[in-house]
């Protein structure tokens, strides 16, 4: 039996992908913005977004566990400088510094999930002090200058290429959305992670093993960070020292309004997704009208707390309207709602 | 109405006539009338959802009435625009369920929450006379605690005095209050109940007027002078100390007599032990043994502190067993945790519902399923209609009354929430279950509900410890009792033991101890 959704939760679900709608169509047609609608500038924008959006959702996964991770922006920024340094300054192979910035995120993410699971140290404490040493190790070794000689050039290729029409650095970002999607809703480990989310002790009492799952989702947030890290050496074609902290908090902010679509309530990849792109075409679209470029802060920075603010807000409709409709279902005599659910019951076995 | 219909008399506190609140198409309350007088403890009695927190909600100004009026001191004024200004004005005081203690702040800290300081000039805190009015605060409600003492080393019944004493310390000795008190015993063993009624009583005949909401059915007869009991939103009327029974209390709160409970049969165990633990040793535990056979029932009673809810964890591997043994199945589990007992079968029902026992925020199938989603694994995804199916099956078969499967816990009432948590437990079979106060701040069907639940999971094979302060529980439940007493296993009860004969037990034990 499926219940026909109640408009005000479609609206919830889609009103952010309609927003999303309206304004490309609104930028479309404003004659101020005739660049808007070019395929350059979608490309652009799919292009731009890729690295932020794999951040994005590196983000969600620890969130769907309730923690917040503020380094992955600043791992990104040591994947690249790490990358791309160890091919111009040491000579490796392009494969190997690509491990290599990999990996290094993979070992943070570990040093954060032991902080905050092991050590019981809050994550947004714990993640902004990993942050800072991040930072630290980036200046180290760059000496704060940006690396731009001895980069493979087949990575500098995958930053700029397309395939099927569509960026190649599109096409990473999909991947990870797709496999992120898979591990959070379609295995029992992500369901696990939402357990902890909702309330690690009660999950520890189901049999959860809440630290080790907590560590895991740190290290698969801090690995896909890392790589993302590669992406932007390919894009900037350089590794640039300052740019990490930079994703630090339009990721936060997209994870968070994220939340507000397509599941909301829950920290979800294609709310998320969604996110990224309302963000991006609002500012993409501002710029190109003549905003100036303080925009994109205001922009995500109004996005954060409108997006907590509204998921506050709709947790409590939520819970009033299911009230609701338990209690219109259970008045008249609950002995209506009974037998109906018995029938339901057994003649599906 | 006609200000003529309330009797005027010196002995009326407060009265509410005509009474009305609807949220959505749910009427709240219908036509509610309530007389208070000074001096008594007035019980308030029904079942989640009768409308007793909202009729509170509503004295205390922080919910508005559709209708009614509310006549005190001769004053006659419309519930419609009541105000927590005007409620406090007319003597209105309340203590809430979580009592809104702050463990970490001192006792005077806490005494001064909510603007209630001696102040002097700019706000300031005036020190000196503040620390005297605490001194004689405390005098006065027979706190003996240190003023400078945080909260938290302070025993439940202090705390709640405590939350008794910020409420009324502003009703100087020539005036009178009207206090109401949610559940204040919810959290307290027997003894410590009854040290509280106690106190209740003092400040009723020093002629404040107390409105206790209890879920505790021996502690209204014992402590209230009349019981007004509410039914879905309606008055289901009020009975005087004199006349009231068992049965008439059930009935106010039901409408209907008891259900006949299925009394536990007795069965003949055989030798094996499902668990085995020897000699357990760690927070105030010092050594205590229980096992129990496939079936069996198993009762842990003890005053709190005795270590009840602490031997359940320990089985369950979230506290560590720092010396003893356990077993299960036969086998030694040398460091258990909780993880793998979940594996061997065990399931753990918590005492608190919100801090472990429910996933907040989640829909009744994520709460069912929660740890369990391995089994709705296909392979290569989620089976979620498989899952809502059983799920749907389960609503019955638990008796949790919701629209269905995707009804957020939040919307249901206590009773059916606990009916969720338990549901998760039995629903994976488990070979071993540990209970927790499982019938702990519930109405009286869902814990009719409950115990039927747990002596099935019994009857089919599933061995069964249950921690309760609520004797009574134990008698109709367990098959044996193991007194706890300062952590040890002292004393071991026969089926059918009463709930007074329990009570001794423990008090004896403890008072031995003591020696």
């Amino acid at each position: 039996m499926k219940r026909f959704p109640h408009p005000t939760e479609l609206l919830e679900r889609f009103g952010l992908v309609g927003l999303l709608v309206i304004l490309i169509i609104f930028f479309s047609l404003n004659p101020a913005t005739p660049q808007f609608a070019t395929v350059l500038n979608f490309t652009n924008i799919l292009s731009n977004e890729s690295v932020l959006g794999i951040l994005v959702i590196a983000t969600v996964i620890p969130l769907v566990a309730n923690e917040i991770d503020l380094s992955l922006g600043p791992i990104a920024g040591l994947g690249s400088i790490l990358c791309s340094g160890l091919m111009s300054k040491s000579g490796w192979p392009l494969w190997a510094a690509v491990v290599a910035a990999i990996v290094a995120g993979l070992l943070i993410g570990c040093v954060n999930g032991l902080l905050v699971a092991r050590f019981k140290i809050n994550s947004i404490i714990a993640t902004l002090g990993t942050s800072s040493i991040i930072a630290a190790l980036v200046l180290a070794y760059s000496n704060g200058l940006s690396i731009v000689t001895g980069i493979s050039p087949a990575l500098i290729d995958l930053g700029s290429g397309d395939w099927l029409g569509l960026p190649k650095t599109f096409w990473f970002f999909a991947a990870v959305a797709i496999i992120a999607y898979y591990f959070l809703e379609q295995l029992p480990r992500g369901k696990d992670l939402r357990a902890i989310g909702a309330s690690p002790t009660a999950a520890k009492l189901v049999g959860i093993n809440v630290s080790r799952l907590t560590i895991q989702s740190f290290i698969v947030a801090g690995t896909i960070a890392g790589g993302a890290g590669v992406l932007l050496v390919a894009i900037q074609g350089a590794g640039n020292p300052q740019i990490g902290a930079n994703y630090t908090l339009p990721a936060i902010a997209a994870a968070f309004l994220g939340a507000t679509a397509i599941q909301p309530g829950r920290y979800n990849v294609w709310g998320s997704i969604t996110a990224v792109f309302f963000l991006a075409v609002s500012i993409n679209g501002l710029t190109l009208w003549g905003a100036p470029p303080w925009v994109n802060d205001a922009f995500n920075g109004v996005a954060l707390i409108v997006g907590v603010g509204l998921a506050v807000y709709a947790g409590k409709i939520r819970i009033t309207r299911s009230a609701r409709s338990d209690k219109e279902e259970q008045t008249p005599p609950p002995t209506v709602t009974e037998p109906e659910l018995v029938s339901a019951a057994t003649s599906k076995q | 109405m006609s200000e003529k219909s309330v009797v005027e008399s010196p002995r009326i506190a407060i009265a509410v006539r005509g009474l009305s609140k609807t949220y959505g198409s749910t009427k709240a309350l219908d036509d509610v009338a309530l007389d208070l007088r000074w001096g008594e403890v007035h019980a308030l009695v029904g079942g989640n959802g009768s409308g007793k927190s909202t009729l509170i909600k509503i004295l205390a100004g922080v919910v508005s009435a559709d209708a009614g009026e509310l006549t005190s001191a001769g004053e006659t004024s419309e519930l419609a625009h009541h105000t927590p200004v005007e409620s406090s004005r007319a003597g209105l005081r309340f203590v809430h369920q979580d009592m809104a203690i702050l463990p970490l702040l001192t006792v005077t800290e806490n005494l001064g929450l909510g603007g209630r300081f001696v102040t002097g000039r700019f706000g300031r805190i005036r020190g000196r006379s503040n620390r005297a009015h605490v001194q004689k605060t405390l005098a006065r409600f027979n706190l003996q605690v240190d003023p400078g003492a945080r909260a938290a080393t302070l025993a439940t019944p202090q705390k709640a005095l405590l939350a008794i004493a910020r409420a009324l310390q502003d009703i100087d000795e020539t005036k009178r209050a009207i206090l109401f008190l949610d559940e204040p015993t919810a959290a307290l063993p027997a003894e410590e109940a009854a040290e509280l009624l106690r106190s209740l009583r003092e400040l009723a005949d020093a002629g404040h007027c107390i409105v206790l909401v209890s879920h505790r059915l021996d502690e209204v007869r014992a402590a209230a002078d009349r019981v007004t009991g509410l039914r879905d939103g309606r008055n289901a009327g009020t009975i005087d100390a004199q006349d009231l029974t068992e049965t008439n209390l059930v009935e106010l709160i039901l409408g209907t007599e008891m259900p006949e409970m299925s009394a536990i049969e007795t069965v003949a165990f055989g030798d094996d032990y499902v668990v085995d633990v020897r000699g357990a040793v760690g927070g105030p535990l010092r050594g205590a043994t229980v096992r129990v056979r496939p079936g069996e029932i198993v009762g842990l009673a003890g005053l709190l502190g005795s270590g009840r809810t602490e031997l359940l964890e320990m089985i369950f591997g979230v506290r560590k067993l720092e010396s003893g043994e356990l077993h299960f199945a036969g086998q030694r589990v040398s460091s258990p945790n909780a993880s793998t007992m979940s594996k061997l079968g065990v399931a753990f029902l918590p005492e608190d519902r919100a801090g472990g026992g429910v996933f907040p925020g989640h829909s009744i199938a994520t709460n069912m399923t929660a740890g369990q989603n391995r089994k709705y694994f296909t392979g290569t995804r989620m089976s979620h209609s498989r899952l809502m199916k059983d799920v749907k099956e389960d609503i019955v078969r638990y008796r949790v009354k919701a629209s269905g499967p995707s009804a957020l816990i939040e919307s249901l009432s206590g009773g059916n929430q606990q009916k969720t948590a338990l549901g998760r437990c039995l629903r994976t079979a488990p070979r071993l279950l540990l209970l927790d106060e499982p019938a702990q701040g519930i109405d009286v069907g869902a814990r009719e509900t409950v115990m039927t639940l747990i002596l099935e999971a019994a009857k089919s094979g599933t061995a069964v410890i249950v921690a309760s302060s609520e004797f009574e529980e134990l008698t109709r439940l367990c098959h044996r009792i193991i007194v706890l007493s300062n952590g040890r296993d002292v004393d071991e009860l026969a089926q059918g033991t009463g709930g007074h004969q329990i009570l001794e037990a423990v008090l004896s034990q403890n008072k031995r101890a003591k020696q």
